[in-house]
């Protein structure tokens, strides 16, 4: 149900209803109010006759007696006087004795041939008047009153009705202005929705959309970023394999091999990037136990990872390494330790050492790498573990330090980096301990 | 025909290298934006194929920057990119062509020639200067129809001459267009060229302009310098 019909049907039955009330109680006091009113002017009238026969001498009473004096009868009116003994003495209708024949003083209603009468007796000394009225001319005088009420009434409804209606869609205005905004707008238009002019009800609602908006937006930019770096980084082995087996294929001898080991050289490249695409997404999808994992020695890791990046000549580790075990399984934490070793002898100086610390820290086993060689901008440090970040060195596949991060993370560890003082680059490691 | 070619990736950039050679293409490799300012200042080359993702920007920034600078020199872009807006936005950076890798090697070498013969407004596949045609692609002369056995150098020494269409090439501009920065030159190397030519097609076929360099002489029988536009 739409906010507006909503709106003017709740005030619009409450409007009508209070109208309807206030219509109700006005008819009714109006009809007492008439009735009251119509009996005063009924019994003034009576004391108005009792007061002109006060000044007619009692002699001339006293003569005509006998003889009924008869006034020409008014439509709807009617009076008699008579004697306290009963006789009539003047006035009109003389048939309608079930009416004027009234022996109490006071008010009383009468019917005759069918119709309701309003009668008023009073008693003067010694004669009783007897005035009544028609109720029908009565009726109809109220009826007549009632409908010159009723139409100010009726137009007063309309048109508060149609000052609601009007109200209502004034005041929800700017929804309207901001659904055709949005109806207008195109399918893929992330940007954010003008917040100038809106009412403060509905603005936080817009802000809260806006901010979605832009979450939507940078997580669209990101995803766009990776689709390109993945093209990138899938595309240049495939164009150099690709070339070079062109060129193999129209010329001989030494260029010939030289195009084949190229050709292949590319293939080894493509291979490495897919791995470690393929292992950074089975990293990002799947679940890295925390806790349910076996205990793995951090010197035996850090061995195999030495073995398999043919760095162990230029590593140097405390002790205190082997000490330690880590909440990691060892096919994971061997993946990391060998990606940070390949990223500490590529970005390191050749033939300097790579010092390996491991301590425990918090409940955490920190492990630092540490390489020589140039220092890093800061800039530069927090692009580094971005996918497919690969700073000045080429043969990486740029997601090396990606995956370890992304390992670290999801085993509720860490990974920092630091260039400076000598250092060329400090990888530290933080893993949960086993 | 000289070329720059600025690739960061070393194994596409020597792939890359060694195709074009294989069509008489020479062909200077730079990795950064940087390079390639300093090696357009250095020598005038016929055409660029430039990388957009570049380890100091990108190339089509460089491309803009060109353009401004007023440099017509035709413009083959290479990308990883395939989407339409990317490639429409190449080309109105100023880009002439835009080849998504990986790409054919044929096809990047027909299309460097389509630039080449556009910006030099030829319009059919072959050169053609009065009795003599070099067809680019093929890589073969001929006079009045029969095919001339010329060496490597030699054609390539002819193509520039008539691609440059009667204007005067200095030594070193000719120079240029036969070798790359690493290639060793010995120093009557091209003379040896200029005479092996003459020889083949007539003395007159490059007129020696003392003190300025050479340029495609009348050759007898046939005074127009143009053949290939029709009258």
């Amino acid at each position: 149900m739409s906010l507006r019909l909503r709106l003017v049907a709740t005030l619009g039955i409450t409007l009508m209803l209070l109208w309807g009330l206030t219509a109700a109680w006005s008819m009714r006091d109006l009809s007492s109010q008439l009735e009251r009113s119509l009996d005063q002017r009924l019994a003034q009238s009576a004391r108005m006759v009792a007061g002109l026969l006060d000044r007619v001498p009692a002699a001339a009473w006293d003569g005509e007696m006998g003889e009924t004096s008869t006034i020409p009868a008014l439509e709807g009116v009617a009076c008699r006087v008579s004697s306290l003994r009963g006789q009539v003495v003047a006035g009109t209708h003389p048939e309608m004795n079930d009416v004027l024949a009234v022996d109490d003083e006071g008010y009383s209603y009468r019917d005759h041939n069918g119709q309701r009468w309003r009668v008023y007796t009073l008693v003067d000394d010694d004669k009783r008047i007897t005035v009544a009225d028609r109720l029908r001319e009565r009726e109809s005088l109220l009826a007549q009153v009632r409908r010159a009420a009723f139409y100010p009434f009726l137009l007063a409804s309309i048109g508060s009705l149609i000052a609601l209606w009007w109200g209502v869609t004034r005041g929800l205005s700017p929804l309207s202005r901001l659904q055709r905004r949005l109806m207008s707008r195109d399918h893929d238009d992330l940007s954010a929705l003008p917040i100038r002019g809106l009412p403060g009800e509905i603005r936080p609602l817009i802000d809260g959309f806006n901010t979605l908006l832009a979450r939507t937006r940078r997580m669209l930019e990101l995803e766009q970023r990776f689709t390109d770096d993945a093209a990138h980084e899938l595309r240049t082995p495939l164009t150099a394999i690709r070339t070079h087996l062109q060129i193999a294929r129209r010329v001989d001898g030494d260029p010939h091999q030289q195009a084949m080991q190229q050709a292949e050289a590319g293939v080894a490249r493509l291979t490495k990037t897919l791995d470690q695409l393929l292992l950074l997404a089975r990293m990002e999808s799947e679940e890295v136990a925390q806790g349910s994992v076996d205990p793995t020695r951090l010197g035996e890791a850090l061995e195999a990872a030495m073995v398999e990046t043919g760095s162990r000549e230029r590593c140097h580790w405390r002790a205190s390494v082997d000490r330690l075990h880590v909440a990691l399984s060892g096919e994971l934490l061997v993946i990391a330790l060998r990606n940070l070793l390949e990223n500490a002898m590529r970005h390191g100086l050749p033939d300097t050492p790579i010092e390996i610390e491991a301590q425990r820290m918090n409940g955490l086993a920190v492990i630092d790498i540490v390489n020589q060689g140039e220092t890093i901008p800061p800039e530069q440090i927090a692009r580094l573990t971005e996918r497919f970040h690969r700073g000045n060195h080429p043969q990486g596949s740029g997601l090396g330090l990606s995956i370890v991060e992304t390992i670290a993370t999801r085993a509720g560890g860490s990974l920092r980096l630091a260039s400076g003082d000598g250092i060329g680059l400090r990888v530290t490691l933080s893993l949960p301990l086993a | 025909m000289r070329v720059l070619l600025v690739e960061d990736d070393a194994p596409v950039a020597a792939g890359i290298e060694a195709g074009l050679a294989l069509s008489d293409f020479v062909v200077d490799i730079v990795t950064t934006l940087d390079g390639a300012r300093g090696a357009l200042s250095a020598i005038d080359y016929d055409a660029a194929v430039l990388d957009r993702r570049l380890p100091d920007g990108d190339g089509l920034t460089l491309l803009q920057q060109w353009r401004r600078a007023g440099i017509a020199m035709p413009v083959l872009m290479l990308t990883a990119r395939d989407a339409v807006a990317s490639r429409v936005e190449g080309l109105q950076g100023g880009a002439d062509d835009y080849l998504v890798k990986p790409f054919d090697l044929d096809e990047l070498t027909a299309r460097l020639q389509a630039l080449l013969r556009r910006s030099a407004g030829q319009v059919d596949r072959s050169l053609r200067h009065g009795r003599l045609a070099l067809d680019p692609v093929a890589r073969s002369v001929t006079l009045d129809g029969a095919p001339v056995a010329l060496v490597r150098r030699e054609l390539m020494l002819l193509e520039a001459l008539m691609r440059a269409r009667g204007r005067i090439l200095s030594a070193d501009q000719l120079k240029d267009r036969l070798y790359g920065i690493d290639d060793e030159i010995e120093s009557n190397a091209l003379n040896v060229h200029i005479y092996q030519l003459r020889r083949k097609l007539g003395r007159e076929v490059i007129e020696t302009v003392r003190g300025v360099g050479y340029r495609l002489g009348a050759l007898p029988a046939d005074e127009r310098l143009h053949g290939d536009i029709p009258s």
